[in-house]
């Protein structure tokens, strides 16, 4: 094993000397690089010339306007902060060669350091970018309500929330499960809740975040959670936004609802509240809910919110309701078959089953409307012309980036074990023209690709 | 020799005179260096150029026969109108791999072989400069080679029914054509055959690349003392000129066919029409490379005549310098008329003249020089030698290949040949009747220095007869088959064309040919085991290589030449100037070590290149088989970078004049 | 490296050379952010394009020259990457003006391929 940095003394320097005894006076590993990178500039010259050619050919970056909309998928702004990353880095790569040039081995190992983490950064603000684009960006105007009457509108604020989205089944499926944007503030066991007399009461508080339009802020009610059979669980709303309607046409209007809920089938939460519309017999239903309702606290909202509550807990079912229940059941059946979970042992166990449970059921509202206004179509290597010169040009320089990444770890693990000292310094010469001709391609590819589209 | 190796030395002992008496040395990352062996781990552990050389040379010359087999049975099938003796997929798949075999597995393999073999000798030098880079570009051509030919297997397997029965397309082996245009090497109309294609050739240019800076920074750095650039031998020169062309022209190919890739494999839009994709951009990419390709292919050939003219005229070369620098400018200029290939695609006007224009004017220093070796030859004492047949043969049937290029170059009347069998006649004359030729006498003239023992002369002589009147028969009919309108690339022909008669000549002729080339093959096969020995300098020779003993010894100089002049070494045993030695300083010479890792590099991409089309194919778990291929190419790299160059030490021997030239007049002529 | 005879003088010479690169990289980095900045301004498109192709030029000498060295180093070097350069910016400046011509229709190119799509599949 070579000694660890050996002394910085004549000996060593005449080696290093000896090493430009070549004819030009240049040595072997520099000449190499140097034809390396000429070679690799006709490479990336070839790639940016293809990205050109079809940028001149199609101004849509596709045959048909539509497909891409380049200014509104790049983000000049990321993208400009890695170019500054990325010549920073650069920057320290010169010191770090210029370190090892005067023998300063520490200095040398904090700047590649540096390097590294900069180029990690560089890389980690491709990946990212790269994601967005691929996702496109969407805005949707939605509709989300209650059963018990509330309803939430999709505006210009919150429209933000699904911004990243170009599909708009993939962006109707995330604000589900993100349920609606609502946040559960908090969940707890209502008095007297018994483990040993299911079902169990919670209370909970569910909020808008502050963005949401028309809306009040806060809602609150009860969950009543059957462990033994939590899909079979209700959501009881107590809080009164907008005022309560008229019981009847809230028996109605449940049914209505029933028809809207396309979106509810494969999602186990969501058949709370087509369980809840498909029930038919309220009458019976409220009768045995206030069972047990009785145990739990704010009895007057407790009263005027039974007629709300649509439910179909299995064992309060009348018979004539089995036909439309069992369909229910059936339908929830199919995708979430009965899980007879094992009797809880702790009330935090149940706690944090039936607040999973709970936000399944996206705190009882259900998505009524989801429609895109405005979108940046998603960037994909397949759909557009762009897409593929664009990918192929930023993945491979992204590549020649990571194998730099590589390269630099490597040595600076390896001046740590003493493999690389100044006897080395144009090992590490050649390491950092190849990471400065990165950077160079990057200054190409920034204006040629970035810069010009928005011109 | 390769830098930065001082540290490791301490562990070294003396010099010994044979490396089989060197103890196991382990390198920096604890395993054995594979520095002691003989036999077959000596050679493919070998970092030696001339083992190398001949490495390359034997499997160019494998591949010539296999590329001359795909080439008797297109002639075979052409031989009478409407021939059904093979399909027209199997036809497309012949001269696919007629073409791509003769190009990349024969020819720049060949020339390959003379630059490893003669490079360092011819400059003076122990090796070249990065010695195990040389021994990867070895590996990384066999590994490409191998998937280039397995396609091959893939198709009988295919069609004897054991391989690939549910897929849409039966192409196993590649049929697009040496040029491979998209989108008909697209997914919607080609298989895997088109995979094997573009992950073969991808493995290739990486071998031709490595092997082309090597040699760049070993003409450029590791010259004798005296070597001037203006001194050094003219094949050296083509090989610099060669190579420069390689590392600018390369990467158009890389990215082509990268972009091919992603279409197939990831639904990207580079060629795909429907999406917007322009097929002519792959013609533009291809030629961008294809053209300077072509250049590559046949000054190799230029240097290797302008070595042996002079050697059988006994004059020096005539207007070294002219040639030289035509050389560099047929070089440059080579970049800049790639769409000569593509005037009947509607380029406009003015790029059409444009390019009219500029392949005119690449004739100029090709033409000069032909005058130039004219000139060598004029008031010479010529000596019809086997090497100086083949070489003037070369002049001549070049020169009529280039009189058809200039007619090429006039895009109205190429407007007429294109694509047809005039295009055909035009590029065998310059790929035969120059660059085989050249090759050939080569051969003839350096087989003594490389093996150590003549080729049968007499053999010889009936190879050069055979060989180029074969070819004068096959392909002078083609000029007129084009002219009267034959198309190329169609697997048959109608009876009413008026063909009939030269496409069974030109068969004829092809046969003729393949026995000439046979005969050839035969006579280094057989030299190489038992052919006549002959002394260190049979030609009498001009340059430095001609200097070493024969066998040349590992380490070429027992001490390093300081050169006085150009032609050095003739002038040495006839001029004033001698050449004279360096002090020999007592350490031995510096060897440097053989390495596993390049075999392993090698493996690692033959692995990936079959994954790849076995993903094409829908084989499960390719895609993983494919990147653990290219996971063992790094893993190789960098366990070579970890290794350390390491090196030994080899005692000469001291016999006084034993490793020195001798100083006998000319040498008599072999045999 | 080449210059200095003893590691006194390489540190010398290393250390003037460390205000060279700060400063190149405070130039580089103003001369990215003026690009930012022009691509927004209301001026003629020629005139931004050609602002852009002067400073990324200037941007990509000043690396090469003084973060590749190439200032300090043998006069082979330089040539031999500008050989690969002009070759590449050639090759690249020829293939777009190709691709330039007003007589053929590249776009009735890509409706022949989704007709072959879609009526022929």
């Amino acid at each position: 094993m070579p000694s660890a940095n050996p002394p910085l003394d004549d000996q060593l320097l005449e080696e290093i000397h000896a090493d430009q005894n070549t004819n030009t006076g240049i040595e072997n590993k520099k000449l190499i690089m140097w034809l390396f990178l000429a070679s690799d500039c006709m490479f990336f010259g070839t790639l940016i010339s293809t990205h050109l050619i079809y940028r001149k050919l199609y101004p849509f970056g596709h045959p048909e306007e539509g497909a891409v909309n380049i200014t509104g998928t790049f983000d000049i702004e990321l993208t400009s902060f890695s170019t500054f990353i990325l010549l920073m880095s650069s920057f320290l790569m010169a010191l770090a060669v210029s370190s090892m040039h005067k023998g300063a081995i520490q200095s040398f190992r904090n700047y590649t350091f540096g390097v590294i983490i900069f180029g990690l950064i560089f890389l980690a603000g491709q990946v990212y970018e790269f994601q967005h684009f691929y996702h496109g960006q969407g805005w949707y105007d939605w509709k989300v309500s209650s059963n018990a009457g509330q309803v939430i509108v999709g505006n210009e604020k919150n429209k933000l929330l699904f911004h990243d989205v170009a599909n708009t089944a993939a962006a109707k499926e995330g604000f589900g499960h993100e349920q609606f944007g609502l946040e559960l503030l908090s969940f707890t066991p209502a008095e007297g809740a018994d483990l040993a007399h299911p079902p169990i009461t919670f209370k909970y508080e569910v909020e808008l975040p502050d963005e949401v339009g028309n809306a009040p802020e806060t809602f609150y009610g009860e969950y009543i959670y059957n462990p033994t059979d939590p899909h079979a669980s209700q959501v009881v709303v107590l809080s009164e936004i907008p005022p309560p309607p008229v019981i009847e046409e809230a028996k109605e209007a449940p049914k209505e609802e029933a028809s809207d809920d396309t979106a509810k089938a494969d999602s186990g939460g969501k058949t709370d509240a087509s369980e809840k519309a498909e029930t038919t017999e309220e009458a019976e239903a409220p009768a045995e809910a206030s069972e047990t309702k009785d145990v739990t606290a704010a009895q007057e909202q407790t009263e005027a919110a039974e007629e709300h509550v649509a439910e179909s807990t299995e064992h309060t079912e009348a018979p004539n309701e089995h036909a439309t229940e069992k369909h229910t059941e059936d339908t929830h059946n199919e995708a979430h078959p009965h899980t007879h979970t094992p009797a809880p042992t702790s009330m935090a166990e149940v706690t944090k089953a039936a607040k999973e449970t709970f936000k399944h059921s996206n705190y009882g509202f259900e998505l009524n409307e989801f429609k895109q206004v405005q979108v940046v179509p998603g960037l994909d290597l397949k759909t557009s012309v762009f897409g593929s010169t664009f990918y192929v040009m930023t993945g491979t320089h992204g590549t020649h980036v990571a194998i730099g990444v590589l390269w630099l770890f490597s040595m600076l693990v390896y001046s740590y074990s003493g493999r690389l000292t100044p006897r080395h310094a144009v090992d590490v010469e050649i390491a950092g023209l190849y990471w400065h001709f990165v950077d160079i391609v990057w200054i190409v590819i920034f204006t040629v690709v970035y810069l010009v589209e928005y011109i | 020799m390769s830098s930065a190796t001082a540290e490791v030395h301490t562990t070294h002992h003396h010099a010994v005179a044979d490396k089989t008496q060197l103890a196991p040395e382990k390198s920096l990352l604890g395993l054995t260096r594979p520095d002691r062996h003989t036999g077959w781990i000596d050679w493919v552990t070998t970092v030696d150029h001339k083992k190398i050389g001949i490495m390359y040379g034997g499997f160019a010359l494998l591949f010539f026969i296999i590329g001359g087999i795909e080439a008797l049975m297109i002639r075979l099938q052409l031989s009478v109108p409407q021939n059904d003796l093979i399909t027209a997929q199997l036809y497309n798949q012949f001269f696919t791999m007629h073409g791509t075999t003769m190009i990349f597995l024969g020819v720049m393999p060949l020339s390959a072989a003379f630059f490893n073999f003669l490079v360092p000798l011819q400059i003076g030098a122990r090796d070249v400069a990065f010695p195990r880079l040389n021994t990867f570009s070895l590996w990384t051509f066999v590994a490409g080679a191998f998937v280039l030919n397995i396609s091959w297997l893939f198709q009988f397997a295919h069609t004897v029914g054991w391989f690939g029965q549910g897929l849409v397309h039966t192409d196993m082996a590649p049929s697009g054509g040496w040029f491979g245009y998209a989108p008909l090497t697209g997914d919607k109309y080609t298989g895997i055959g088109t995979d094997f294609w573009i992950v073969g050739l991808q493995i290739l240019g990486v071998a031709s690349l490595a092997a082309s800076f090597n040699f760049i920074v070993t003409i450029l750095n590791m010259r004798a003392p005296g070597m001037t650039m203006m001194r050094l031998p003219v094949f050296t020169w083509m090989t610099l000129v060669t190579s420069f062309l390689i590392i600018f022209a390369f990467p158009a190919i890389t990215i082509a066919l990268a972009e091919l890739m992603f279409d197939r494999y990831f639904g990207s839009n580079f060629f795909r029409t429907e999406n917007g994709g322009q097929p002519i951009l792959w013609q533009h990419l291809f030629w961008v490379f294809g053209h300077p390709e072509v250049y590559i292919l046949v000054l190799p050939a230029m240097g290797i005549v302008s070595e042996i003219l002079p050697t059988f005229s006994k004059k020096p070369l005539f207007g070294y310098p002219i040639i030289v620098f035509s050389g560099a400018v047929i070089g440059f200029l080579g970049f800049a008329v790639w769409s000569h290939h593509m005037f009947t695609t509607g380029l406009g006007k003015v790029a059409t003249a444009a390019f009219s224009l500029l392949t005119m004017a690449i004739a100029v220093p090709t033409g000069v020089k032909i005058f130039n070796w004219m000139g060598t030859l004029w008031g010479g004492r010529i000596k019809f030698t086997v090497p100086m047949v083949f070489s003037l043969g070369f002049i001549w049937m070049f020169m009529l290949g280039g009189f058809t290029g200039i007619m090429h170059s006039s895009a109205p009347a190429d407007a007429q040949q294109q694509d047809s069998y005039f295009v055909v006649a035009h590029f065998h004359y310059v790929l035969l009747g120059g660059v085989l030729l050249g090759l050939l006498a080569g051969l003839y003239f350096w087989v003594p220095k490389i093996f150590g023992r003549m080729l049968n002369q007499k053999l010889g002589y009936w190879t050069a007869f055979l060989v180029i009147a074969g070819f004068n028969i096959t392909f002078f009919p083609m000029h007129y088959l084009g002219l009267t309108g034959m198309p190329r690339r169609t697997h048959t022909y109608l009876g009413d064309m008026g063909w009939n008669l030269w496409n069974l000549v030109a068969t004829i002729g092809a046969f003729i040919l393949g026995i000439g080339v046979l005969l050839c093959f035969v006579n280094i096969v057989y030299t190489v085991f038992k052919g006549k020995k002959c002394d260190a300098d049979p030609w009498g020779g001009r340059t430095l290589e001609w200097s070493t003993p024969t066998p040349v010894p590992a380490y070429n100089f027992a001490a390093t030449p300081i050169v006085q002049a150009r032609d050095c070494f003739w002038v040495h045993k006839h001029g004033d100037k001698k050449i004279e030695y360096m002090p020999d300083d007592g350490h031995g010479i510096h060897m440097p070590s053989q390495s596993w890792f390049p075999l392993l590099c090698g493996f690692g991409f033959a692995f990936f290149g079959v994954s790849m089309a076995m993903m094409g194919a829908g084989v499960p778990y390719a895609g993983y088989c494919a990147i653990a291929g290219l996971s063992a190419v790094f893993l190789g790299v960098y366990l070579w970078a970890l290794e350390g160059p390491g090196g030994y030490h080899l005692e000469p021997p001291h016999e006084e004049g034993a490793d020195k030239p001798h100083d006998a007049p000319a040498s008599h002529a072999a045999h | 490296m080449s210059h200095a005879t003893t590691w006194k003088e390489a540190a010398i010479l290393e250390n003037a050379r460390y205000h060279t690169f700060f400063n190149l990289a405070m130039f580089l980095a103003v001369l990215t952010g003026i690009e930012i900045v022009i691509i927004f301004l209301p001026w003629a498109s020629w005139l931004v394009m050609s602002m852009l192709v002067v400073l990324s030029v200037i941007k990509f000498f000043a690396v090469i020259l003084w973060f590749m060295h190439l200032i300090y180093d043998k006069i082979t070097l330089f040539w031999l990457f500008l050989t690969g350069m002009v070759l590449a910016t050639g090759t690249m400046i020829a293939l777009v003006a190709l691709f330039s011509v007003d007589n053929v229709d590249f776009g009735s190119i890509a409706a022949v391929g989704q007709y072959a799509v879609t009526a022929l599949a």
